[in-house]
């Protein structure tokens, strides 16, 4: 167990390492940045001032080095647009876009678990049907565009939540709904499957011929194992939905992490950018090794394999 | 050359839930009509739009669709500029399949050829491309998209490489593991013992062995490629105005909103008709492979 954490975290390790220098030579590619820090209207000296000061005069592979120094010591850089320190911003909007992915999260599962449940006891039923029905549906349906008639229904015809902004925790109900309806045909199919390949096994079987309810058969056996690869999916979903609720948090304005990179790409803030591509690739690798590592506890067997 | 057909999950990360349910023979005959409805409108454009998808006018404004009050002169009304929102419609159909066939076709050909090498080869490529792969799994793809569309600037084939570069990543994982079960078999042995270079052994025993999995990816990867040009252009950095983009149309009918829901509603119908056949076409050509696998 120990070689395998060691040889995960290495693999990690890599990967941020790999991305930090994509992330960097995004912000490279586009243009002098001494002009852009300094503004239009800066001097020829000041320029030539900040290109000293960042060491924009180096060669690439020290400017990456120093660049990489400050990002590990906490500094992220300053926004081109409103001069504020990056990581302020960022951490300002995180919590908005956790707490939308956390709730978007449990919601999606609430409804798809049980769902998926009641589908696998009875394939082909009518409730199956419909249930499998929705989740063709549902992948084919753009995620704004499931936003836009949420806030068509409940914000413009019922008027009973608010339609953009943060101020309440009915801000997020309508965001929330969005982004649960767009996982739930993943963890649908995905708790179908699973007990239905689950309910067909001997060890079920030989729970129903002890006599045990029927209840405890499909809750205590069935499910607990069902859920495993619900459980690792989820981890990963969760990563994704950090860095891809960038088109809801739009549709609703919330101020969390998507918007705040979107915006800053309309402005061509590009610290800010940067910032956020290695903030969110960083959360997704880590949650990454956490589902392995969560993973290899529950079946050793995985540990072995390259 | 022997061709079989290999019962292999399709996807390592979870052969499962990708997987289209209700594929029986229906689905798949639906897909197929849907779809090709789709090729004959965006082919016929020029003979079937009532109007010109770009001449505006500002006397015809937001007219409602005939259903809600308008006339046939604009079936499913105007925009805010006036453009009969029909023929901008049918338009839309060759960007969307344009963009989709185009981004799909390219990530298959970078997703391809790195699944074969790594499952072909194995060792060290394998580790190599696996590293790639984790590193485009961890970049957030559409954050990343619309970074270098704003950088590079944002036409019909930026588009289609921004997201091919996005998209690659399933057509690697599912072809290493195919090629690397086909590698091991008794007549790619044979071949490469009887001398075959292994440029030879990939095109006549690998690739004819793996083009249903390929085939397959494809269709699934259209399908999100089709969806993520519509987001890209929702948030303004895709195709860009005037073209009669679906998700352009979505981002301008916002604006109207309340006034003129059909604006947003009928453009976001359209992608999910259409991405809703690209997949049910997928599912089909899945059951016809791997028949075992229906749920």
């Amino acid at each position: 167990m120990g070689a395998y954490i060691i040889r995960k975290l290495g693999e990690a390790l890599a990967v941020c390492v790999a991305v930090s220098v994509i992330a960097f030579v995004l912000v490279q590619s586009t243009g002098d940045l001494a002009v852009a820090m300094g503004g239009l209207d800066a001097s020829a000296e000041e320029t030539a001032r900040l290109r000293e000061v960042y060491g924009l005069d180096q060669s690439l592979f020290q400017q990456y080095l120093g660049w990489a120094w400050r990002v590990l010591q906490g500094d992220l850089g300053t926004s081109y647009f409103s001069q504020e320190d990056v990581l302020t911003l960022i951490m300002e909007s995180l919590p908005v876009t956790a707490v939308l992915a956390v709730s978007s999260l449990t919601l999606g599962l609430l409804i798809s678990i049980p769902a998926g449940v009641l589908c696998a006891i009875k394939p082909g039923s009518r409730f199956d049907r419909v249930c499998l029905a929705l989740s063709v549906l549902g992948q084919a349906m753009p995620s704004y565009w499931v936003g836009l008639l949420l806030i068509l229904l409940f914000g413009v015809t019922l008027q009973v939540l608010p339609i953009s902004g943060t101020q309440s925790a009915a801000s997020f109900v309508m965001p929330a709904m969005t982004l649960a309806w767009f996982v739930f045909p993943v963890f649908l199919r995905l708790s179908r499957a699973g007990m239905i390949d689950v309910l067909s096994s001997d060890y079920i079987r030989t729970a129903r011929a002890k006599g045990l309810p029927r209840r405890t058969v499909l809750v205590k056996h069935a499910l607990r194992n069902a859920i495993l690869p619900v459980v690792s999916v989820a981890t990963v979903q969760f990563g994704f939905l950090l860095g891809g609720s960038i088109v809801v948090e739009s549709v609703f304005s919330l101020n969390g992490i998507g918007l705040l990179a979107w915006s800053a790409i309309q402005r061509a803030d590009y610290p800010v950018v940067q910032a956020v591509v290695l903030v969110v690739a960083i959360i997704f690798v880590l949650l990454n090794v956490v589902a392995d590592l969560l993973n290899a506890a529950l079946d050793p067997r995985l540990m072995s394999e390259q | 050359m022997s061709v079989r057909t290999t019962n292999l999950p399709l996807d390592q990360r979870g052969p499962r839930f990708l997987r289209l349910p209700f594929a029986g023979k229906f689905g798949f005959r639906l897909g197929i009509v849907m779809l090709t409805g789709f090729v004959l409108v965006a082919v016929f454009a020029p003979y079937i739009a009532p109007h010109d998808p770009y001449s505006q006018s500002l006397l015809a404004r937001l007219k409602p669709p005939v259903w809600a009050g308008g006339t046939w002169e604009h079936p499913l009304g105007t925009d805010g500029f006036g453009r009969d929102y029909l023929s901008r419609l049918i338009y839309g159909t060759r960007i969307s399949l344009i963009v989709g066939l185009g981004a799909a076709a390219l990530a298959m050909l970078i997703g391809t050829t790195l699944g074969v090498i790594a499952g072909v080869f194995g060792g060290a490529a394998n580790r190599i491309v696996s590293f790639i792969i984790s590193i485009r799994l961890a970049l957030p793809s559409l954050l990343l998209a619309l970074a270098i569309l704003q950088i590079a600037g944002s036409g019909v084939m930026v588009v289609v490489v921004v997201l091919a570069v996005t998209h690659w990543d399933r057509f690697a994982v599912v072809l290493r593991t195919a090629c690397r079960q086909v590698a091991g078999q008794d007549y790619v042995t044979r071949a490469r013992a009887m001398g075959a270079s292994e440029a030879r052994i990939v095109r006549t025993e690998i690739l004819p062995n793996v083009l249903s999995h390929i085939v397959i990816i494809f269709t699934f990867e259209m399908a999100q490629c089709i969806l993520a040009a519509a987001a890209l252009s929702f948030l303004g950095l895709g195709i860009q105005a005037p073209e009669p983009s679906w998700g352009l149309m979505m981002s301008e009918g916002r604006a109207f909103l309340v006034i003129n829901p059909w604006l947003i509603t009928i453009a976001g119908f359209a992608i999910m008709l259409l991405v809703l056949a690209v997949n049910l076409v997928g599912d089909g050509l899945r059951d016809l492979v791997v028949p075992k696998e229906r749920s």
